[in-house]
């Protein structure tokens, strides 16, 4: 009995070593791409790629170039290489922030200054707050209606439903900021804190309007390539304390640029090809030839290497902020070569009374995981606009779920988002039929990338493959086939997904459905678009996504980019179809299978199913079930056809190693990777669209293997 | 005993050492250097050669290495007169590969190549990464040409020893700051000058006050000597981690500020803090204030530092606990298997085997219910936001006092001295105070001043759930982001700690106790 079970054992392993050996054990090795950078780019992405060189040729007509760029958008979508999967917002919150008193633009800072905010002291209703986004939206459409005139409206509303108004303002927050100078960052966590400081030359008001911020004039040269602004002359730098240190003058924007360059904190590589001369700075370091000047006093001009139609929109970043030259000095700040941010008495930036203010507030004090707050700056231009005080932000680094609802509760903090832990909290408290809205999503899109070219196996010994030779090789060829990629994307069942990480109440409401935000832009005027050669016309009004869907629906595509029910392109799950992802799968299986019978390759079958990796952080229960959601969710949909392998990566530093921070296409280890995202730079499409731009243009292609 | 104290504080100071040998050994060279780079956004953002640059530089900021880069070497030869700036723009022009480099690149190249490798560095050569289409390099795809030269372990270790105090000195200042030397004067010039506060005030140091006075606690202050435990790259970027647990908090305050120049303004700059940065008077603003190169100054704020807070809470939450447990400790062992007993058994086992964080938030909602706030306040910092973060402190230090307490208590009820004491007629209360007690609180009183200075560590789950600005969350936060030197820094300042409370308990016992002497003679 007991030689017979060792019998049997050994005849099992022997067994499972014959077909490890007969098809080759999990291989490491490189893979040599198939083909040339340069011609799998075209090969996938040749439609999106002429129809968006075309976009960009249209720098006169903005909505010829918006619609053009929505249509291109559909054929990025059509590839299948990109699932766009969530984005941020789209979750169930509740305030005491009077609704769109602060600027709403999708890109740049603009959307976190808020001098202009109004607080009350109750919690506010959601039809209150219906009625005054009703309002807001009357407002923006009639041209003779003022951000000031919705403010002042919303006003005599909130008085006239028993609200009452408060001038602090208090919120909760879970990342310090590293620096205080506001040019030498692109983080988020700097800038949100920073540009309540510093004011530019334009700025988006509550409205979304572009208006005059520092500047009080600008003429731009009919060759669209000089923008000179004027300045008003009652801005004024002052220091910590308030205390008036200097005018702002023109000077302040050329030393603000050259240190921007110099400091290189990710943002002056958006400058690069629009200013004149700003990418050879870096090398030559010679600021003579970089074209930001000032003429005189109250005179700055910018010269650009070529029509940016975009140029305007990036004032709302804060590349173009100014700096005071003497108080930068007198920092140890240095400029060009001497520039050293790391020399023992370089002071510029490293504390809150180390830089200058000029905006509506002053930083008073940064602790790190403490508290941030800022007070009215009395020397502000502007200072009567400013509706509060002081604003106090309050750490909270979101490990007790329920810190942020009782802090909103007990008004220690005047806005709070619902979790799903404390969804049910407010629905017991009764808040929650009274006054949770849901909150609007925002313009950082994630993105589940389909890696066409993989080459890598592993990543210095970190997640390396369980594919033999043949699996990789079977791969490379299928993950090359349209249908394959998009039978991938449609068998993600992404709400399921969400759902874990934000529970089934808020599963749908952050859902993206394409890589641009539905309504990033929307068209001026009627324009007329080639769909398929036909020409077609989109009345004045109509969004980005709703373009993007004319195309998809053209081509016969089951994706859905924008529901015309919902008036929305956010907030559903547009591109999860287990029918069509089915019907993909077998368009795509015979051409694949004849391709790998012409290399001597097994034919892909339940029984050789194609292997995907999908590396995961293992040590958290949420990225584990969501990878484990995706799995299920894929071989189902596919009928057993395609085996998601999870690689199992047990530190979070490996993960990002893994899919976040490796340095270029040939060592993107992974077939699919959802780790990343993209967050705009300017208001215009090109800002998501320039991502997947061949010839390492495009930051985003290094997640599909190329470049 | 003097001998004895002595013998101790040098073993303590050999296992600081080779604690932090070991700390730095293990962080240094085992842990992968990597992942310093996890929650660093910049280095996420570039790619190809720029990328393993910056990993370089990194690298260096932070002593895994020694790194120079051609560029900057080409800038030396420049300022040392051996080219000119044409001549260094002509040489500065790598070709993607060394063989396309051009006549005056491949001269400098093998030199610079020569000279570091001379040094004993290893010298990269990193080749252009074209973006193909006939379209140049790739961004970040530049040729980079540097040298490097790792740094040993031990090396690092002896230098961490060696640059852990920094005195200042009168030779710091580069530029020309006239007569250098470090004078003393009863009349601190920042009060006016007609106040008496005795200053010590240098001229070519990096301080201008190496020892002053001020009003605030501990009244007496120094520059001459700065404590470097190690710089932060994630936690507080670039800032030493002892500056982050000491420098105060909060909004900044105002008063009255005469400036050097005779100003009178209201500011909140702190006068003493002021540190020279050369060529720093060169505006109009700054000389209406000052009359040399010491302009860097710090803030006055509101609150106190990290430590401060730290050890104000901890503090108080220790003298409570003691107050409360060695009373009640007596009580359940008097009353042993009585009601009071069984009570107290009951809030033992209930902080013992919930988890700390469950009933910290118990307690919280509780406090928050009867008005406390839940959420620190640094700006007003009063009494009652210190009730919450205390309560929950002294909690689980209660429990554990009296656990032992009773349980010493009772060990020593057993005893033959007591039996003897009973049957000499000595009354119970009698017995429990003068002799019980005295035995069962010797282990007690050694641990008191380990609790004492363990509250400059700070409490994690506490500081956490109130929000307090403490010194708790350093060691987490610094493992989770594998911020090394400052996991160095603290876990040298924990050692230094644990040390110093052994010490002092041991001695604390023997005043307690007279059978124990740290003399050998008397055995």
């Amino acid at each position: 009995m007991k030689l017979r079970k060792i019998l049997l054992a050994g005849a099992a392993a022997g067994a499972v070593a014959f077909t490890l050996a007969s098809c080759g054990g999990p291989n490491q090795d490189p893979l040599e791409p198939l083909d040339t950078e340069e011609n799998i780019y075209n090969k996938v992405f040749g439609d999106f790629y002429t129809l968006y060189k075309d976009a960009k040729k249209e720098t006169e007509d903005l909505d010829k170039r918006y619609a053009q760029m929505a249509v291109s958008e559909a054929k990025l979508l059509e590839t299948g290489t990109i699932l766009p999967t969530t984005t941020r917002g789209g979750q169930y919150a509740l305030t005491r922030v009077v609704p769109r008193t602060v600027n709403s633009t999708l890109w740049g800072n603009d959307s976190d200054r808020f001098h202009k905010i109004l607080v009350t002291n109750e919690m506010i209703k959601k039809e209150d707050r219906e009625a005054l986004i009703a309002r807001w939206k009357v407002a923006k459409v009639a041209t003779a209606i003022t951000d000031a005139d919705y403010i002042a409206w919303a006003k005599t509303y909130l008085a006239a439903h028993n609200y009452t108004l408060k001038t602090e303002y208090n919120a909760g927050y879970s990342s310090d900021p590293n620096t205080y100078d506001v040019l030498a960052t692109s983080e988020q966590a700097d800038s949100e804190v920073l540009v309540q400081c510093v004011d530019g030359l334009l700025e988006y008001d509550e409205l979304n309007n572009q208006e005059f911020a520092i500047a009080n004039g600008l003429t731009v040269s009919s060759d669209k390539k000089t923008y000179t602004f004027t300045l008003r002359q009652d801005a004024k730098w002052v220091n910590q304390d308030g205390t008036d240190y200097a005018p702002v003058k023109a000077q302040d924007f050329v030393t603000g640029f050259q240190h921007m360059l110099d400091s290189k904190g990710g943002l002056e590589s958006l400058t690069y090809g629009v200013i004149k001369g700003a990418a050879e700075y870096a090398e030559s370091k010679d600021f003579s030839k970089v074209g930001v000047t000032a003429p005189d006093d109250y005179t700055v001009k910018f010269e650009l290497e070529e029509v940016t139609p975009y140029f305007q929109t990036m004032f709302a970043y804060s590349m173009f902020s100014p700096m005071n030259k003497a108080f930068y000095e007198a920092q140890g700040g240095k400029f060009g070569s001497d520039f050293d941010a790391t020399a023992e008495d370089y002071k510029y930036g490293t504390a809150p009374n180390k830089i200058l203010y000029n905006g509506p507030f002053i930083l008073k004090s940064a602790d790190k995981e403490s508290q941030i707050v800022w007070e009215k700056n009395a020397s502000y231009y502007g200072a009567t606009t400013v509706n509060v005080n002081k604003v106090t932000w309050k750490y909270n680094d979101g490990k007790v779920t329920t810190k942020a609802y009782d802090d909103f509760k007990s008004s220690t903090i005047d806005s709070c988002l619902l979790t799903s832990a404390t969804i049910s909290n407010a629905k017991t408290d009764n808040l929650f039929n009274t006054y949770a809205y849901i909150s609007d999503t925002e313009a950082t899109t994630f993105i589940n990338f389909f890696n066409v070219n993989r080459q890598a196996f592993t990543t210095d010994g970190i997640a390396p493959t369980t594919k033999n030779k043949d699996q990789k090789l079977t791969m490379q060829i299928a993950s090359l086939n349209k249908d394959l990629r998009l039978a991938l994307q449609y068998s993600v069942n992404r709400k399921a997904s969400n759902a874990i990480s934000v529970g089934d109440d808020l599963a749908e409401l952050s859902l993206r459905n394409s890589y641009t935000p539905y309504n990033f832009v929307t068209l001026s005027k009627a324009t007329k678009v080639k769909i398929n050669g036909t020409e077609t016309n989109f009345p004045a009004g109509t969004t980005y996504g709703e373009i993007i869907q004319a195309q998809l629906t053209a081509d016969g595509s089951t994706i859905k980019a924008y529901d015309a029910d919902k008036k929305s392109g956010d907030g559903y799950d547009g591109w999860y179809n287990p029918t069509s992802a089915k019907a993909r799968l077998d368009a795509a299986l015979p051409v694949i299978n004849k391709e790998l019978e012409a290399k001597g390759l097994k034919p892909i079958s339940k029984e050789n199913p194609l292997v995907v990796e999908y590396p995961t952080q293992s040590s958290s229960e949420v990225y584990l079930g969501k990878a484990n959601v995706l799995k299920q969710s894929v071989e189902t949909a596919l009928d057993g056809y395609v085996k998601v392998e999870i690689i199992n990566l047990e530190q979070r530093a490996d993960w990002l190693k893994v899919c976040y921070s490796y340095s270029n296409g040939k060592v993107a280890n992974f077939d699919i990777n959802d780790l990343s995202g993209w967050g705009p730079d300017y208001g215009d499409p090109q800002t998501y669209l320039d991502t997947m731009l061949p010839y390492g243009d495009g930051y985003m292609l290094k997640a599909l293997g190329l470049w | 005993m003097g001998r004895y104290l002595l013998k101790r504080l040098l073993h303590g100071i050999i296992s600081i050492i080779i604690v932090v040998a070991i700390v730095m050994i293990l962080v240094f060279s085992l842990l992968n250097r990597e992942f310093i780079f996890q929650n660093d956004s910049r280095y996420t953002k570039i790619n190809e050669n720029a990328k393993i640059v910056y990993k370089y530089e990194r690298w260096e900021d932070y002593g895994y290495l020694k790194y120079t880069n051609y560029n900057t070497y080409l800038v030396e030869q420049v300022s040392n007169g051996v080219i000119t700036e044409e001549e260094r723009v002509e040489a500065a022009k790598l070709g993607a590969t060394s063989i396309e480099d051009s006549a005056a690149a491949k001269k400098w190249t093998l030199k610079f190549e020569e000279d570091y490798k001379a040094k004993g560095y290893e010298i990269i050569r990193l080749n252009g990464v074209m973006a193909g289409g006939n379209r140049g390099y790739k961004s970040g795809g530049d040729p980079y040409l540097f040298a490097k030269k790792e740094r040993n372990v031990f090396v690092r270790i002896w230098e961490y020893f060696t640059n852990l105090l920094q005195f200042d000195n009168i030779h710091y200042a580069s530029g020309d700051v006239g007569e250098r030397g470090i004078t003393f004067t009863f009349f601190d010039p920042a009060y006016g000058g007609d106040t008496f506060a005795p200053a010590i005030i240098g001229n070519g140091t990096k301080h201008k006050y190496l020892l002053y006075f001020d009003g605030n606690f501990p009244f007496i202050h120094q520059n001459l000597i700065t404590v470097s435990l190690g710089k932060s790259y994630s936690i507080n970027r670039g800032i030493d981690i002892a500056t982050t647990m000491t420098e105060s908090q909060g909004t900044i305050v105002q008063s009255e500020v005469i400036y050097p120049t005779g100003l009178k303004a209201m500011s909140s700059d702190n006068l003493h803090s002021a540190q020279y940065i050369q060529g720093s008077n060169n505006d109009d603003f700054s000389r209406t204030k000052f009359t040399d190169d010491y302009t860097s100054v710090t803030s006055n704020k509101v609150a106190m530092s990290r430590i401060g807070f730290s050890f104000v809470i901890g503090i108080i939450s220790v003298i409570i606990s003691y107050l409360i447990a060695v009373p009640l400790g007596i009580l359940m062992a008097r009353k042993k298997d009585k009601l009071a007993d069984k009570i107290g058994t009951v809030y033992i086992v209930f902080i013992l085997a919930v988890p700390s964080l469950a009933y910290i938030l118990m307690f919280k909602s509780i406090g928050q219910s009867m008005g406390l706030p839940g959420t620190f306040d640094i700006e007003q910092s009063t009494f009652p936001y210190f009730v919450l973060p205390i309560i929950s402190l002294a909690l689980p230090s209660i429990a554990s006092l009296m656990k032992w307490l009773r349980r010493y208590m009772i060990d020593q009820m057993n005893s033959d001295y007591v039996k003897f004491a009973r049957s000499g007629g000595l009354s119970d209360s009698e017995i429990f105070r003068k002799h019980i007690f005295k035995n069962a609180a010797i282990p007690i009183v050694h641990g008191i001043p380990g609790s004492v200075l363990a509250c400059m560590t700070g409490a994690i789950i506490t500081e956490s759930v109130y929000v307090v600005p403490g010194t708790g969350k350093f060691l987490t936060n610094a493992i989770n982001f594998y911020d090394n030197s400052v996991i160095v820094g603290v876990a040298f300042f924990y050692a230094i700690l644990s040390v110093i409370s052994l010490i002092l308990g041991d001695i604390l016992m023997a005043l307690m106790d007279p059978r124990i002497s740290f003399s050998t003679k008397g055995r």
